[in-house]
């Protein structure tokens, strides 16, 4: 079999950067083969995936050096329409590929741009409708499905100009748990319907490890590992100091395998973890581990202080649409609440009524015992701060000090005050340096730091974050739940909407998990994350290292909820 | 405000993409061809009966309608207040002491008829945006030999509609929630408090453009639009043309009643005209 792409030292500089985005890169992908490029953000994976179908440098202009071909096609020389009839391209934000008014138009747009026969495009439509599971929203405005359902409309579009590659830049970033497995069972299906050339784009390596031929993961515009997932994976060490978090299965086994003197390999998935670990310990003198204090994550807060109540609040939208049903909860002083549910189950209506974006239908919502009805979104600004999950929605100023500054203004404060205020928060989030940068021109990471500044600015009791991993890397997730631990730890209400469940784990101390519109269950992390048919029930699922901890149950007698503590547990548990 | 598609079977949902510009234009020619607003509130109830006759909600259209109200209100008073003819019956000044700004009862007529030709102008474009997919439209323009990368421009616009929307949402959300009122009821004040959704809308409105020529761009839409086939096909039926007599004798009727019988510059024509019968009677 040939290759489908070959890179030989390519480096490419966008247009007006003295920076490199791609360095001295080469590279062979056979065809046929599904490779798994991933790296921390800004590590010139986007760049690389653009060289393939032409759009470095014919959209994105630069100083391009080296050659890319793609299916024999140097890709200098075609132009990117050329190249759309052998590459396909999926791109991260599926709203923003979407440019037809139904599902059905958007799947014919590529093959009707191609000049395929009528008769040949309805049959394609229909191989996208079935592969992609869309058959129930063909009329439907690509603009109003889910993100999950958006993505795997974009994906059937690009299956319908049956490419002979398919490069699939991050396609399930921004979705939900069951968004990123609809996804990644397209993805995968399609993959063994078509046998086509496969390069995925992604910061989830825990979920693609066991799916992908080949690994590849770049660092600083540079590719830094390059093989089989079972090689990429045993270099923990290395993955982890570039920013990426490798599965923890992978890290269990090879933290027993150096500790122990064995070889344990790499697992790629839970059945193959627990099974190598099972057939360790069970050679093993185990003895009984007792649990340590530490391992207990439950609140610490002061009861019957409450600084939210939530009293049998029901949302109802235009259009009859119930949001939310006698919801009844109470958040104390100085809590960490994670609000866990799919899309659609009520968690950004809810903490919408925090602030008054959104009035109860029914039931009130009181703010430090004060009626939300009876202030302005404004007023009870002053108590409640709310970071939403896209940041370039928040950003109205072209200086990050005036950003920071906007909401300490709308209060009425002095100019010194907002001053002061902008200063301190600044320094909070590690962004002193940049205070007479334009927002805009940030990276995704700092504009996140920049809107949550601007939230801390108005010096609010409760802080509401709405997905704050959302298109951001491990380590940027990592470093904004930090931020919010630290905040949480001088005396903040902290409330974060997120899915992901290994965040969750490690700074959350309260999780409550909602489901269309009700409050399914409302504990402790160690307690949520042990009703495994509840979670399930709502597409969600524990973080591996407690998946795999609950398997092993017979040698880790309690719930574990970080890799560390499970690491820690077996190595004591064994004699 | 959602313009999204409805879809639906009735006979005005099948009609082709250029029938319902003909209505449109026909929706505009009654328009100019009275000034009487009962004539017009009688234009209205018909496109708004052939809306619920076509199964569009109620709800939807007067929702879209109830959101024009402002729109409306300040139609009524500003030309109220700045249109009046000779010889008006003057009923109340604005300001009496300086005889200011007089209100008769011919420019509130007079106005009522401007506010019911906008309304029905708005009336006729929803109705053929709620019964037709933008598609259809883009074909329609197509067949009217308008160049498909500019048909295809103006389908791509149209479809973004509703994410915009969305995005408009979030920015609102986002700017309340840093203490920025928008709720003035004072119009001034209500424009002033939208200056800062200016940076977000514009960055939104570039990113969504750049994003969208990388998307098409990538499904070869620049490959040779010459050759682009569509898979659906808009063929003009029988009906359509029936329609399209049919919108033309009306139009013919309309003006010629209107310019040189009824309603055309006498703004209550109707109401004089019961008045007469019911004196006679």
């Amino acid at each position: 079999m040939g290759n489908a792409v070959e890179f030989n030292e390519v480096s490419f500089a966008y247009t007006g950067s003295k920076q490199l985005a791609l360095k001295n890169i080469n590279l062979t992908i056979a065809e046929g083969e599904l490779l798994l490029i991933t790296g921390p953000s800004g590590a010139g994976k986007t760049t690389l995936g653009c060289c393939i179908n032409g759009l470095v440098p014919h959209f994105y202009t630069g100083d391009l050096s080296g050659t890319v071909t793609a299916k024999g096609l140097n890709t200098k020389n075609y132009t990117i329409g050329t190249l759309s009839t052998r590459v396909g391209m999926l791109f991260q934000n599926p709203s923003s590929q979407l440019v037809s008014p139904t599902v059905v138009d958007e799947l014919a747009f590529g093959p009707e741009n191609l000049g395929v026969s009528r008769e040949e495009i309805g049959k394609r439509i229909d191989y996208s409708l079935d592969v992609m599971r869309l058959r129930d929203y063909v009329d439907r405005n690509p603009g109003t499905l889910s993100g999950g359902e958006q993505q795997a409309c974009a994906l059937g579009a690009i299956a319908a100009m049956r490419p002979d590659i398919y490069v699939l830049d991050e396609p399930t970033s921004n979705l939900d748990p069951i968004g990123s497995r609809t996804v990644l069972s397209a993805i995968t299906e399609l993959a063994r319907a078509e046998k086509k050339t496969m390069i995925i784009i992604e910061h989830k390596i825990e979920e693609l490890g066991h799916i992908v031929d080949r690994m590849l993961v770049m660092n600083e515009s540079q590719i830094v590992l390059n093989g089989p997932p079972r090689d990429v994976l045993r270099e923990t060490e290395l993955l982890e100091r570039v920013g990426l978090k490798p599965p923890p299965a992978a890290v269990v086994c090879n933290n027993l395998s150096s500790k122990f003197k064995v070889e344990l390999g790499v697992p790629l998935t839970l059945d193959e973890a627990c099974d190598k670990l099972a057939g360790f310990l069970s050679t093993r003198k185990i003895r009984p581990v007792p649990e340590i204090g530490k391992l207990s994550n439950a609140s610490k807060t002061k009861e019957n202080d409450a600084i939210i109540t939530i009293e049998g609040l029901s949302h109802v939208y235009p259009g009859d649409v119930e949001a939310l049903k006698e919801i009844n909860l109470r958040v104390n002083r100085n809590e960490f609440l994670a609000i866990v549910g799919q899309n659609g189950s009520g968690k950004t209506t809810l903490v919408k009524h925090l602030n008054g974006l959104l009035k109860p239908t029914k039931g009130r919502v009181l703010i430090d015992a004060v009626d939300t009805t009876t202030q302005t979104t404004a007023q009870l600004s002053r108590q409640v701060g709310m970071v939403f999950q896209n940041p370039d929605n928040q950003l109205v100023k072209f200086k990050v000090t005036e950003e920071v500054k906007f909401g300490p203004r709308n209060l009425g404060l002095s100019e010194a005050e907002c001053e002061t205020r902008a200063v301190e928060v600044l320094e909070a989030v590690g962004l002193s340096s940049m205070m007479k940068k334009d927002p805009h021109e940030l990276g995704q990471g700092e504009k996140q730091r920049v809107v949550l500044a601007s939230a801390l600015a108005m010096r609010p009791k409760i802080l509401v974050i709405d997905e704050p991993t959302t298109g951001q890397d491990y380590r940027r997730s990592r470093d904004i739940m930090s931020l919010a631990t630290k905040l949480n730890k001088e005396g903040s209400t902290i409330i974060v909407i997120t899915h992901d469940m290994s965040l969750v784990a490690e700074y959350a101390k309260r999780v409550v998990v909602m489901h269309q519109g009700n409050v399914l269950y409302d504990g402790t992390p160690r307690d949520v994350f042990t009703e495994t048919d509840l979670l399930r029930s709502t597409y969600l699922s524990p973080p591996q290292a407690t998946s795999l901890g609950m398997r092993l149950s017979a040698y880790v007698p309690y719930t574990v909820l970080t890799t560390d503590e499970l690491v820690d547990v077996l190595t004591r548990s064994v004699v | 405000m959602s313009f999204d598609y409805v879809p639906g079977s009735s006979s005005f949902h099948r009609l082709d993409p250029r029938s319902k510009l003909i209505f449109f234009v026909l929706a505009f020619i009654i328009t100019e061809a009275f000034d009487d607003p009962v004539l017009l509130a009688v234009e209205f109830v018909v496109i708004l009966s052939i809306g619920w006759l076509s199964g569009i909600p109620n709800s939807k259209m007067l929702g879209l309608f109830k959101s024009m109200i402002p729109v409306f209100l300040m139609l009524f008073v500003l030309n109220s207040i700045w249109w009046s003819p000779p010889r008006a019956n003057v009923l109340f000044y604005l300001l009496p002491a300086q005889k200011w700004l007089p209100i008769s009862y011919e420019s509130m007529v007079y106005s009522a008829g401007v506010v019911f030709r906008f309304a029905n102008v708005l009336a006729a474009l929803w109705l053929i945006m709620l019964t037709t997919p933008i598609s259809r439209f883009v074909l329609g323009f197509v067949k009217w030999r308008l160049p498909p990368s500019i048909a295809m421009g103006i389908g791509i616009g149209l479809a973004s509609l509703p994410m915009l929307a969305q995005e408009l949402g979030m920015v609102t959300d986002a700017l309340k929630s840093r203490a920025w009122e928008i709720e003035y009821k004072n119009p001034i004040k209500k424009t002033r408090a939208y200056i800062p959704f200016f940076v977000p809308i514009l960055f939104h409105t570039i990113q969504r453009a750049e994003n969208i020529a990388v998307a098409i761009e990538s499904r070869a839409f620049g490959l040779d639009i010459s050759k682009r086939t569509y898979w659906r096909e808009e063929q003009m039926s029988r009906t359509d043309y029936i329609f399209w007599v049919l919108c033309a004798t009306i139009a013919i009727v309309c003006l010629v009643v209107g310019v040189y019988g009824l309603g055309y510059g006498e703004y209550d024509f109707v109401y004089r005209a019961i008045v007469t019968f019911l004196s006679r009677a």
